[in-house]
């Protein structure tokens, strides 16, 4: 039955049937296969999948981002990272790596990121003469940050597929973001050096002090929301609804940036983009329970052990698994379709849960930025009007640094669980 | 090539074909009255959530049924998000191998793909419906008031409505013979 399904999903995938309905269709044809189970079971895994109180965080964070965007926080906090380092050699691009540190702080997803920040940091490095592939290139690539520095979404995903708990998983994020992040600086300072490409002019002290104190608002945000989570007051879910508050106060009464017409406009995008990932958890909820009931998890476990006992090499061929699987996929289907299969048997290796999700994480982050499909990608190209192949010899730098800083975390796991573990 | 997440979401205009002018004007009002309902809900939502937040942290109360309802609220909301994702194109699909196809191939394609779609969602629809008959009699542990009927009813309906957004893509297809989407 498995092949059955298996090849269904892939047809249905490729010929761009979405990617959920996709997952509904071949979990379909699988259950009428089976013969003896009533179709009406479709119904209940999808309300069971998406009724989660946790999985209440997605529209949330979603919703948060949408009004942080609106409200003007997005291009405050440009302006102030713009006047600490704009000056130096690469500035714009450098700005835009830190600012999408920043900015994934407070938002849960990697386009989300690269789009608020790509439309107002793209234009402004192609007017300081940085070639276009290298600014769609540096945004893109920072953009994925958004997933691995928390709150992310694709946590959330892993967090309740799993069982595990979304509070560590964020924790653990922290240092894996901020190396990737740090090695992206670096890289684009060497390469904004040998273009030649210079920074903005310098701001005094004064202007730094200004554009400091306009961004404190938004700087609070990532304090409200992980310090909430960390000291207990919060649920993930609870931080992700005082994050929707917070953005409206300070969007409508502080910014005043944020009205009747803007608000409207973030909660259409809130539904639309809500209502897409979680349509697809609910199809990919159906098509795990159909995966689980004919013991594909069992399977899997043990084909991986046939090939070796040891973990080093089970993570290298996950990592290599993950890596084409993100090719094509997202990173929230592939989340919840794989997470469940593949953590069982990490544990089995003796690889922490946690530790786990975050190579997962980093790994469908990388896929965002990995051809023929990759949403930031696409995201930076449509801002920089280029087509993605003219981006791609660009990329590979930035590429190569991700896939290095993915092979980091995967075998030192301290780097992922030292921070979630000394807080507990 | 594409994994669409485009800039804006803003829903295209249902472009006006003579035959089907009709047609485009019931979606385009369904779809404005779909956006309404689900934008309170998700306002209404996201109200109660955060005052239970405030009155546990401030007053030292919690509802039971604030947890259940907003699950409810939120399984609505994604029905008829869904449905505006159809609208709005929103749906990730990956485009990269039909993207190679010629012109009448693309077509035939996309149109294999919306078949398969609407078969699926029929399904949906009936299945959804039997299920929400089923659990006609259970009722809700913390709302005593509310049957889990009108729980499920939100994928019948959602399928529906999906299913009516598609055929206007259907439609869009086969009446513009010459932009590419």
């Amino acid at each position: 039955m498995t092949p059955i399904v298996g090849s269904g999903l892939l047809f249905f995938i490729f010929l761009s049937v979405p990617i959920a309905l996709a997952l509904g269709l071949a979990s379909a044809v699988g259950i009428l296969y089976i013969g003896d189970i009533p179709l009406q079971v479709m119904a209940q895994r999808m309300v069971n999948g998406v009724g989660h109180f946790t999985l209440m965080a997605l529209p949330f964070f979603i919703f948060a981002g949408y009004l942080m965007e609106q409200g003007g926080i997005s291009r405050r906090l440009i302006q102030m990272v713009s006047a600490f380092v704009g000056h130096r050699t690469g500035g714009v691009a450098i700005v835009t790596v830190l600012s999408a540190m920043l900015f994934s702080s407070i938002s849960g997803s990697g386009s989300a990121t690269t789009a608020a920040l790509g439309s107002i940091l793209i234009p402004a490095m192609i007017a300081r003469g940085y070639s276009k592939p290298f600014a769609a290139s540096v945004q893109a690539t920072s953009g994925e940050l958004g997933i691995i520095i928390p709150p992310s979404i694709a946590m959330v995903i892993y967090g309740i597929a799993t069982d595990t708990s979304i509070g560590d998983l964020f924790m653990a994020g922290i240092i894996p973001g901020l190396m990737i992040g740090f090695s992206l600086v670096v890289l684009t300072f060497f390469l904004a050096k040998k273009k030649g490409y210079q920074g903005v002019e310098k701001a005094s002290w004064t202007e730094r002090w200004k554009a400091l104190r306009e961004s404190f608002w938004a700087l609070l945000m990532p304090i409200i929301i992980l310090g909430g989570i960390y000291t207990g007051v919060f649920t993930p879910t609870e931080s992700a609804v005082v994050a929707v508050v917070y953005a409206c106060i300070v969007g409508f009464f502080i910014y005043k940036e944020i009205n009747w017409t803007t608000f409207k406009k973030a909660v259409n995008e809130t539904l639309v983009t809500s209502g897409m990932i979680m349509f697809i958890i609910a199809n990919a909820s159906i098509f795990s329970w159909v995966l689980t009931r004919e013991q594909v998890p069992q399977k899997m476990a043990a084909l991986f052990a046939s090939f070796s006992a040891d973990p080093f090499v089970f993570l290298l061929l996950c990592n290599i698994f993950l890596f084409f699987v993100g090719m094509f996929f997202d990173a929230s289907p592939a989340i919840i379709v794989l997470a469940p299969i593949l953590t069982p048997i990490a544990l089995t290796f003796g690889v922490d849960p946690v530790h786990f999700g975050l190579i997962m994480t980093v790994n469908m982050a990388m896929g965002m930025i990995t051809p023929p499909v990759g949403v930031n990608l696409f995201v930076a190209c449509k801002i920089a009007n280029i087509s993605m192949e003219s981006m791609m010899k660009d990329l590979i730098p930035f590429w190569l640094v991700i896939v290095a800083n993915l092979l980091i975390i995967t075998y030192f796991p301290q780097l992922s669980l030292w921070l979630p573990n000394i807080l507990k | 090539m594409k994994s669409e997440i485009p800039l804006t979401t803003e829903p295209q205009p249902l472009k006006k074909h003579s035959a089907f002018a009709g047609y485009f004007k019931w979606i385009q009002l369904m779809n404005m009255v779909t956006k309404i309902v689900a934008g309170v809900m998700l306002c209404v939502m996201s109200i109660v959530v955060f005052g239970s937040v405030m009155s546990r942290y401030f007053a030292n109360l919690s509802w039971a049924w604030v947890e259940e309802g907003a699950v409810y609220l939120m399984i609505w909301i994604v029905a008829l998000g869904a449905s505006l994702a159809v609208n709005a194109k929103h749906m990730i699909a990956v485009e990269a191998v039909v993207m190679l196809f010629s012109r009448p191939l693309w077509r035939v394609a996309k149109t294999a793909v919306i078949v398969l779609s609407v078969a699926f969602l029929v399904t949906l629809i009936v299945v959804g419906y039997n299920m929400a008959a089923l659990a006609s009699d259970q009722i809700s542990i913390t709302l005593p008031w509310l049957s889990l009927f009108w729980v499920y009813l939100s994928i019948p309906v959602g399928a529906f409505m999906m299913t009516l957004n598609m055929i206007a893509t259907l439609i869009e297809i086969w009446s513009e013979p010459e932009v590419k989407e």
